[in-house]
């Protein structure tokens, strides 16, 4: 008999600090058992709202649901939510098994049962044998997984975790990223992640929740939120955007700086604007190299080709005036240089349509 | 909400605390001020016949002076003294850093009024200095103007006061980030200049506020006037403390004390802008 | 590699140590001489120093009203301990952990007793005390010396406490302590070495005081009104032999506090 209720409910709270809005209004829901993102810039107020769940803040206005029961005024003590801290907050004073047992300790578990459930703790992190150490001998990653084993052994119904791999290296980053989804879907525990890698959001959500200004601009599955951002934030907040000013001339064309270029059906009337999102990875680049070739296609001028590795990224001026951003892969051949004629390309279904701002 | 509560769970007690036993004994002193000692009988009417006096009476004004003279002076002296040996335990003290601290701090720990009587002991007729010269030979008769005098007084206060101003200073040096001299250096400038431009500068805090400590203290001390000091040597703080035991007139006291007061909260004042003047903030003209 | 920069601080560094050097002595010597003179057979403070003798030692303790004013001392500098640390340490977490209208005037209260001469403070609280009909007594010294010795306790317990990341609380309440649980079993042991760090600094300012309870004291003794009393009276070797335990004592002190309470910064 599965719960399909949310297990988080946000009803049109707004936090205010003096006369800063950090929470403008925000309402959502959270499914049981999904890795849930908030993402969005620095001070756009994803971790007031990840404090709001875990009951560090009270909210201004608005109420706050945990599995059905109103906990807006309920401390963060009392709470069946857990937080992973960003810069890990562990005890000090306390060795990595005494940091682990202290939310048992708290609720006066007898020893055996500590013992047994710190230590099968420790073996979901890989941190077996680390009992004793203290916490200034840990490494980052290690510290981290203290944390999150803290975090968890109350066996929270939601686990909150603030930016919890933000200090660490790219490969353990990614290495952590994974480690986090496994044991997610290993306990079935709900997480809330917030961070400000929109590419981590992607990577390890089942649901991403887009915020700017203290709102929240856009929510949905990862490949939703990236194929079809709905707003120019998301856009170019995103993934990696185009974003183009035309006016339509006819349903299904537009004019782009002069270039006249097929746009999807249902987008603005004519005579109306519109603004396109093009991602950079959607526009393929190619030499010209045919006269004639030209003809219908929009022809710009490398600018700049930087490698990336795996990728390059292209920023082209067009004949039409307006700079494109490119992305593609690496081919074996070599990438295209400064200073190079090219012709670019897209489908015309790329286009979504965005709200302006 | 939990917050306020928690707030005023822990401001409240130490504030009320300070408040009853700190604050109104303050006002009740400046209540004192304004009213007036008539035959040994105290009259609690408002009245500025003290504050009239303090400055009428060739006493007190003069005294004042001389006080924040001799504060200023010892001051500076201790600044002089003191700076240096912070820069040294601050640059040069690598891992001894604490322990050169330490004993800077062990020197103030150790009973100010033993040392003030130290230096009774040293430069007394019969004291070590008086008996170290005619054992060695230098002088015949002791001499006689070493205690008792302004010398006396100023030279103690020197000496013990030092450690005030040397904790401030390297406190405020101690915030200098080393990188910040490394940028100095990498930038080419040599170890004065980079002295002059950035360690100058960024020590003023240190400066003004141990500066202003040991004026403080010093320019108010009535200790070690009486113990050095003898009949030459006083200061206004002995006048108060007088006022407040054998003179037995509580209001003048209190007066005059709230004048010294004022008169050091100018002075501070003055030297905080002073300093700021002198030593500008990292970047002056050019 | 010899950088002009390098050649430079290494020639500054000779003349500043000689210079260090003389200005440490110049600290210690008055001190250095009583301790030497505490031993001095004669009676007179007169160099060179003959004899060696432990009398004047033997003198403290055949002197009630010394032996008194020492016990009168610990008592006031243990109650004033006490008194001090608690209220101080309410007042450090109040003000690094919260922020609230009027925190600026509270923390500039808090520090306001060491702006002021002790003369003044002094005066003030006799006048306050006789004010009310308050008798003066060894408790009217203890509540003078926990206001002279707030300040020092605000700051050390501030420092540490800005020192350490205030989410560790937040997480002991995440995991379902109380405030008070989390306080006592989080925040106080990682404040405890500096919370005693103040503590012998409380103990030693009190111990020490002169100025304050010179006016706010009743008809007993503390050990430095007595030894202002002796040495109003002359009686100069027993003072040498009282003065250099107490400089021995502080060093001591000093040296426990220093494993507790770091000075010299990060």
């Amino acid at each position: 008999m599965a719960d399909d209720s949310p297990i988080v409910v946000l009803e049109q709270v707004t936090k205010r600090f003096g006369r800063v809005v950090a929470v403008d209004d925000v309402s959502l829901e959270v499914g049981r058992g999904q890795f849930v993102s908030l993402v969005g810039p620095s001070g756009c107020g994803k971790t007031t709202t990840l404090r709001l769940v875990g009951g560090f803040e009270e909210p201004t206005c608005g109420r706050v649901y945990i599995d059905g029961r109103d906990v807006s005024e309920v401390p963060a003590n009392r709470r069946s939510t857990n937080m992973c801290f960003q810069r890990y907050a562990l005890f000090p004073h306390l060795n990595v098994f005494d940091n682990i047992a202290y939310g048992l300790r708290v609720r006066k578990r007898p020893r055996p049962e500590i013992v047994a459930r710190v230590s099968r703790l420790l073996e979901l992190v890989d941190l077996v044998g680390f009992e004793r150490r203290r916490v200034h001998e840990l490494s980052g990653g290690q510290s981290q997984r203290v944390s999150l084993a803290r975090a968890l052994v109350n066996e929270p119904s939601v686990l909150l975790l603030d930016e919890p791999l933000a200090a660490l290296d790219l490969k353990l980053r990614r290495q952590m990223q994974i480690e986090l989804r496994r044991i997610q879907h290993a306990l079935g525990t709900t997480f809330i992640y917030v961070t400000h890698d929109q590419e981590e959001a992607l990577t390890m959500s089942d649901r991403i929740f887009v915020m700017n200004c203290g709102r929240v601009v856009q929510e949905g599955a990862p490949d939703e939120v990236y194929s079809r951002p709905a707003n120019e934030f998301t856009a170019s907040f995103v993934g990696d955007s185009n974003l183009l000013q035309v006016d339509v001339t006819a349903p299904g064309e537009a004019s782009w700086d002069g270039f006249a270029l097929r746009i999807p059906a249902g987008v603005a009337r004519p005579g109306g604007k519109a603004l396109l999102s093009l991602r950079a990875e959607r526009i393929n680049l190619r030499l010209v190299e045919r006269p004639g070739d030209a003809r219908d296609h929009l022809r710009g001028v490398v600018r700049e080709a930087i490698f990336l590795g795996p990728l390059v990224r292209y920023l082209v001026e067009t004949q039409a005036g307006g700079t494109l951003r490119i992305i593609q892969l690496s081919s074996g051949g070599r990438a295209l240089r400064e200073g190079e004629q090219v012709l670019l390309e897209w489908d015309a279904a790329d286009l979504v349509e965005v709200a302006k701002e | 909400m939990r917050r306020t509560r928690a707030i005023l769970v822990n401001t409240l007690p130490p504030l009320a605390f300070l408040i009853v036993f700190f604050f109104l004994p303050l006002v009740v002193l400046l209540l004192y001020s304004f009213w007036r000692m008539d035959a040994g009988v105290l009259r609690q009417q408002f009245t500025l016949a003290n504050y009239l006096d303090v400055f009428r009476e060739p006493v007190y004004v003069p005294l004042l002076i001389k006080s924040v003279v001799i504060g200023i002076g010892a001051m500076l002296a201790t600044l002089a003294i003191g700076y240096p040996l912070a820069y040294f335990i601050r640059f040069h003290g690598g891992r001894h850093r604490n322990a050169l601290l330490m004993l800077v701090i062990l020197t103030m720990l150790s009973s100010y009024l033993v040392r003030v009587y130290a230096w009774k002991a040293i430069l007394g007729n019969n004291g070590i200095l008086n008996s170290f010269l005619m054992h060695v030979g230098l002088i015949e008769e002791p001499l006689t103007f070493l205690l008792y005098s302004n010398s006396a007084v100023l030279f103690a206060f020197i000496q013990i006061f030092t450690p005030f101003i040397v904790l401030p200073v390297y406190s405020a040096m101690a915030n200098i980030d080393d990188s910040l001299l490394e940028a100095s250096r990498d930038l080419g400038a040599s170890p004065l200049t980079t002295f002059l431009r950035v360690t100058l500068p960024l020590s003023k805090p240190g400066v003004i506020g141990g500066g202003l400590l040991a004026f403080i203290l010093i320019a108010g001390d009535f200790v070690t006037p009486t113990l050095v000091g003898g009949v030459d040597g006083i200061m206004i703080g002995k006048t108060i403390q007088s006022q407040f035991g054998f003179a037995y007139n509580w209001p003048l006291g209190s007066a005059v004390a709230f004048s010294m007061l004022a008169l050091m909260a100018v002075v501070g004042g003055l030297w905080a802008l002073v300093v700021n003047l002198l030593l500008p903030t990292a970047g002056g003209e050019r | 590699m010899r950088t002009p920069w390098h050649l430079w601080r290494g020639l500054a560094r000779a003349p500043l140590t000689a210079y260090a050097l003389l200005a440490y002595a110049f600290l210690f010597f008055p001190s250095v001489v009583i301790i030497l003179f505490s031993f001095n057979q004669s009676k007179v403070t007169v160099w060179p120093p003959r004899g060696f003798t432990l009398d004047w030692y033997g003198e403290i303790l055949r002197d009630p009203t010394l032996l008194e004013s020492i016990a009168n001392s610990l008592i006031v500098a243990s109650l004033a301990t006490i008194g001090s640390v608690i209220l101080g340490t309410m007042a450090a977490i109040a003000l690094s952990r919260y922020y609230f209208r009027g925190k600026r005037l509270v923390y500039a209260a808090m520090l306001a007793p060491i702006a002021l001469p002790g003369l003044v403070t002094g005066i003030a609280m006799l006048s306050y005390f006789e004010y009310l009909g308050l008798q003066r007594s060894l408790a009217t010294v203890i509540l003078a010396h926990i206001v002279f010795t707030l300040p020092f306790v605000v700051t050390i317990v501030i420092a540490r406490l800005s020192d350490f990341d205030p989410a560790v609380e937040e997480a002991a309440l995440d995991l379902g302590a109380s405030p008070l649980r989390s306080f006592l079993t989080v925040t106080l042991p990682i404040i405890a070495p500096s919370v005693a760090g103040a503590a012998l600094v409380v103990f030693a300012l009190s111990f020490d005081e002169f100025i304050i309870t010179f006016f706010v004291i009743g008809n007993q003794s503390t050990l430095p009104l007595k030894i202002w009393s002796m040495m109003r009276l002359g009686i100069a070797p027993t003072i040498n032999a009282v003065a250099s335990i107490i400089i021995v004592l502080s060093t001591i002190l000093v040296l426990i506090g220093t494993r507790f309470v770091r000075v010299a910064g990060r």
